[in-house]
């Protein structure tokens, strides 16, 4: 008779002993798959943080003379890991002029000097978007009339309150850039589609050129940086701030930027904004490693567990094993016996895990979004902010969680149970098996 | 023979199924133990990651709310200033792990003989080239150039709020001057301090990127930074009248929990000796607002599966303990056809799990501290350490034991059930 | 020539007391021999040497004459030996006909029937049989393995009397009708006297003993 057959009948008419296997690997296996479900779902959530702290990477290619072009720009975007939200910007001088070619007026008041040349001169800020510059978001600018810059925008100009109640100017006015140097004569026709002012004083006096005083500030769009600087008619930048996916491949990206030929990126100059990140990640690293701890010990556990529990079960079959003993068949034959056995029930109870697991952590991923919907934080009604929420929105975009046994799972288990059900019967086998035959005899008398 | 003494005996003498049973309870409880303690270090960890995104919130004067009045640079407002009272009274609140709040202005440093250091790039004028952007800070730790990790400490240690006469210098002036940790500069604006170096720091940011160009301190190399005590500064310029001493034009408050945000500002509204009329509260918590979601979620996940891991274990051991029970019918039998009352049997058996769990629950006691300490070195140092406490112990020991007895008491009932002619017939 | 024998063999526990001092002793098929001897003087331990699950201090285990040492150990007892226990001879998940079924690849029916089973009886549960019945299931997993050599310890050492001298008869049979060697190990003078050779065990030495029946009728003369 062969050992599957003896398998076959012991699992068949064994009936209590085999069901009572069958729920402890059917528990084991349950638990063995939620823990991989969950231990999934959190890494999607750790994914999720770092997404949420954002990172990105700063170009500064003032030193090159082509600086960033459209080609470049559209190669670093196409580079993994990042996405497609980025800023583009470069910062100028320009004289302004009516469109007869008058010049306007600046504010001097509280200016350090006015350059030779500059007498009419003003600061430009080229940016994709106006409304997260540095300006905007850390020094109190304020739009108070028209719109911002944005993607798309071309020949326009935003200026400041005072530069056009100074000149007579308003919202759908033109006005002429040109540029400072005498040595390159160009100008351009730019539309005002936005007036700014300063919610803060400007904390300079005394120290500023006149060209950097806030009211003699403007904003305008890249393709008039371009146009007024260059001559080949294509997109030039200074500074390209690009958004990473994650912060935690800000590395592995840069690096990959830095591969992209056709540009000297020895001259250019790299900067990392993660901070946000760099501060959470030993702690977001140690909860994920926690999880694979809890995972590992459980796995441990289990095979003790087992070893224990099959000991028993081995042992209380010293008798029939000496029989098989001394009938002629080997150790190994018995061995392979009872570790078909368990695998037989092992298959069945593995490919059940995988509907109760199934049921258990559905209501797991069902509790999360109940939680996140009601942890709106309402601290903003408290204090006299705005609810920024919408730039962020735009910025990250969050993977759903799903907690889910994959097929992937389910063949983990199988994989790893069937590794713990086979060292778990040699270990338990080994004192009985150890055994030597006279000893048997001797029991069996 | 009374049922000490049988229970007594069944433990030692099958001692070999004792040492099982003690083995599995003692593996069981050292698994609950340690998710009890991972549950513990999971709250702190998680309660660490939300601290780390920097939330605070900023209270600064209300100008809108104050009265104006002309003086020589322009018109100025007259709104109260932040004392040094005020901050200490929010400071105190509970939740708050640290403030900072600065004053900015030009220093000029020498050294103590009252030669000049000379600056980054200079321009060769020295009453140019020997001035400092000096930030005097409370906190130096939480002022935005650190936070923003623009500026990262490479020796020493930051300012804080009981430092006297200290000062931060940038590693390149350190560097060019022979600077080192202990020295003495003198700063000099109205009055002159004599200050120790007590850290330095190097710069990360970009230094030539123009987005930062907005203020005054873009007109000096972010090299030429120096951070001062407030202490030290506000003494300097004791005779300004809109000097540190006359109080602050704004204060950071930065929190552990940024889940407390809301309650803590609560909290801070209600302090009375506060004219909360000449103040705004500004919460700063972008980034926990971002990431609160996800958070949340990675903290729900962790609980859950200790949790599930904790109860299913509990199922495992009953499972166990009634395959214990089954294996015991035999003698069941026997003492029942003895005599032996039903409830005596079951008291026996319980005594029997009562002395192996004696022994098995404070061995796993012991045990799991010992793995509580690796799983807290694989954890990391930034979560605190998974310790197992005696809580911990008494909450498993108490449920745990309940949970045997209960499984033995369950697992019986078939076999207590059995009328008297049955037993014969089931041993034979 | 011999199918089994014992050359000069000496056994002893860790090397201290020996149990079996120059065992040297001949069997042939055909014939039912009786180890008698009382508790604990090496009988089950002799038995077991014969069988190949021990191996002897000195001397040799041959089985058609060769030593069983280097034929193998695993292969005498799987195709040389069948052992038939005092107790737990039978597999307890196993009816009749599957215990039988270990051995052979015979049709195990017709042999538990000759053995005096019935049909439902080969279909029962071993465990719902009398003791008397499965010994007879032993004896027939024994016979059907068809090795030529049977080993029975205290065969019938947990059966009434009558049980006892039904199970013999059928051994005696398995030796005389179908050629088997039949080695049982006893303590009881009773049932030894049925056999045809008796081998006496005493403080290790074997001494070999005919029909004590015949011996003290020629003691008579």
């Amino acid at each position: 008779m062969t050992f599957l057959k003896r398998a076959y009948l012991h699992t068949t008419r064994k009936r209590a002993k085999t069901v009572l296997m069958f729920f402890i690997l059917l528990t084991i296996s349950t638990l063995i798959l939620i823990c991989l479900a969950i231990q999934s779902a959190t890494n999607t959530a750790a994914l999720n943080i770092r997404k949420s702290l954002m990172g990105s990477l700063t170009i500064n290619a003032k030193q090159i003379e082509t600086q960033l072009t459209d080609s470049v720009v559209n190669q670093i975007l196409d580079a993994d890991g990042l996405t497609l939200n980025y800023n583009l910007r470069s910062y100028y001088q320009v004289e302004y002029r009516s469109t007869d070619g008058q010049p306007f007026n600046i504010t001097t008041d509280g200016a350090m000097e006015i350059p030779a040349g500059y007498e009419h001169a003003g600061k430009i800020v080229g940016n994709t978007h106006s409304d997260w510059d540095t300006y905007f978001t850390e020094a109190g600018f304020e739009l108070l009339e028209g719109r911002h810059i944005a993607e798309g925008d071309s020949n326009v100009i935003i200026i400041h309150e005072d530069f056009a109640v100074r000149n007579g100017l308003s919202v759908g006015d033109h006005l002429v850039l040109a540029t400072v140097e005498k040595a390159i004569e160009r100008q351009v026709d730019v539309e005002i589609i936005g007036i700014f002012s300063n919610t803060v004083p400007q904390d300079a006096y005394g120290m500023a050129p006149s060209y950097d005083l806030y009211e003699n500030v403007s904003f305008s769009d890249n393709g008039t940086y371009s146009q007024l600087l260059f001559e080949d008619g294509a997109g030039h930048y200074q500074y390209g701030d690009f958004y990473v996916d994650d912060p935690a491949e800000l590395d592995t990206v840069i690096a990959n930027v830095k591969g992209l030929g056709g540009m000297d990126w020895d001259k250019c100059v790299f900067s990392k904004h993660d901070a946000e990140y760099q501060n959470a990640k030993t702690t977001l690293e140690s909860l994920q490693r926690l999880v694979t701890t809890i995972i590992a010990v459980l796995i441990i556990v289990s095979a003790v567990l087992l070893t224990l529990i099959l000991y028993l079960w081995i042992r209380n079959r010293v008798y029939e094993t000496g029989v098989l003993l001394a009938m002629g068949f080997s150790k190994g034959n018995v061995i392979m016996q009872h570790f078909s056995e368990i695998l037989m029930i092992a298959v069945i109870a593995f490919t059940l895990s995988f509907c109760t697991s199934t049921l258990m952590v559905q209501r797991v991923g069902d509790n999360l979004l109940q939680q996140a919907s009601a942890k709106q934080v309402t601290v903003a009604n408290l204090t006299e902010d705005r609810i920024e929420t919408d730039t962020t929105n735009e910025l990250v975009s969050i993977t759903s969680i799903d907690v889910l046994v994959s097929p992937f799972h389910l063949l983990c288990v199988y994989a790893i149970g069937t590794g713990i059900i086979l060292l778990s019967i040699f270990l338990a086998s080994y004192p009985v098996m150890g055994m030597k035959p006279k000893d048997i005899l001797a029991k069996m008398s | 023979m009374n049922l000490m003494k049988r229970a007594f005996l069944y433990v030692f003498r099958k001692s070999g199924k004792s040492l099982l049973l003690l083995s599995i309870i003692f593996v069981i409880s050292t698994l609950v133990l340690c998710g009890l303690a991972s549950m513990d270090a999971e709250e702190e960890a998680s309660e660490d990651l939300r601290g780390s995104t920097g939330t605070s919130f900023t209270v600064s004067r209300n100008l809108s709310t104050g009265s104006w009045s002309s003086g020589s640079g322009g018109s100025y407002s007259t709104q109260e200033f932040l004392s040094d009272d005020i901050i200490g009274q929010i400071a105190e609140i509970p939740g708050i792990k640290a403030y900072d709040t600065t004053y900015t202005t030009i220093f000029e440093l020498f050294d103590t003989d009252g030669n000049y250091y000379e600056h980054i790039n200079p321009i060769g004028q020295s009453m140019v080239d020997d001035q400092y952007y000096t930030v005097g800070t409370v906190n130096s730790e939480y002022s935005s150039m650190f936070l923003s990790k623009m500026f990262t400490l490479v020796e020493g240690r930051n300012i804080t709020d009981t430092d006297t006469n200290v000062i931060l210098v940038s590693k390149a002036i350190a560097d060019k001057h022979n600077l080192d940790l202990g020295d003495t500069v003198v700063a000099a604006n109205d009055g002159s301090e004599e200050l120790e170096i007590v850290g330095i720091f190097d710069v990360l940011a970009d230094k030539t990127d123009e987005k930062n160009n907005y203020n005054m301190a873009s007109y000096y190399d972010y090299d030429n930074y120096v951070f001062m005590d407030m202490y030290s500064m506000t003494d300097a310029l004791k005779n300004y009248s809109d000097g540190p001493n006359k109080g602050y034009s704004s204060a950071d408050f930065f929190v552990s929990d940024p889940e407390q945000l809301e309650n803590i500002i609560i909290e801070v509204q209600k302090i009375s000796s506060i004219n909360w009329d000449n103040f705004t509260i500004s919460a700063n918590n972008e980034v926990y607002e971002r990431t609160a979601g996800s958070m949340s979620d990675m903290s729900s996940l962790i609980k859950t599966l200790i949790t599930a891991i904790i109860i299913i274990s509990a199922g495992i051991v009953t499972l166990i303990l009634s395959m214990w029970v089954k294996g015991r019918v035999r003698e069941t039998g026997i003492l029942l056809a003895g005599g032996i009352p039903k409830s005596f049997i079951l008291l026996q058996q319980v005594i029997e799990i009562g002395f192996v769990s004696l022994l098995a629950f404070p061995l796993s006691f012991w045990f799991s501290r010992l793995v509580a300490g690796s799983v807290g070195i694989l954890f990391g140092k930034t979560a605190g350490n998974v310790i197992v406490s005696t809580e911990h112990f008494t909450l498993t020991f108490g449920f745990g034991f309940a949970i045997l007895v209960l499984a033995i008491v369950i697992s019986n009932i078939p076999t207590l059930k059995l009328k008297p002619k049955d037993i014969l017939s089931k041993m034979s | 020539m011999s199918i089994l024998e014992a050359k000069g063999v000496e056994y002893s526990y860790d090397n201290k007391k020996k149990v079996l001092k120059d065992i040297s002793v001949e069997m042939e098929k055909g014939k039912i021999y009786a180890i008698l001897g009382p508790s604990g003087c090496g009988k089950t331990t002799l038995l077991s040497l014969l069988g190949g699950l021990d191996s002897p201090s000195n001397g040799q285990i041959l089985y058609q004459g060769k030593n069983i040492e280097k034929t193998g150990l695993a292969d005498h007892r799987k195709k040389h030996v069948t052992f038939i226990f005092q107790s737990y001879n039978l597999i307890d998940y196993m009816t009749p006909i599957e215990n039988v079924s270990l051995s052979t690849g015979l049709p195990p029916l017709p042999i538990l029937e000759k053995l005096g089973l019935t049909k439902e009886e080969a279909h029962r549960n071993v465990l719902k049989l009398s003791g008397g019945q499965q010994q007879r299931v032993a004896i027939a997993r024994a016979l059907a393995s068809e090795a030529p050599i049977i080993l029975a310890d205290e065969p019938t050492g947990n059966l009434d009397e009558d049980t006892a001298k039904e199970i013999f008869a059928i051994l005696q049979e398995s030796a005389h009708k179908s050629d088997k060697c039949v080695i049982v190990v006893t303590h009881s003078n009773e049932l030894a006297k049925r056999a045809d050779v008796i081998l006496q065990l005493k403080r290790g030495s074997i001494q070999v003993l005919k029909n004590p029946v015949l011996e003290s009728k020629t003691d008579d003369k």
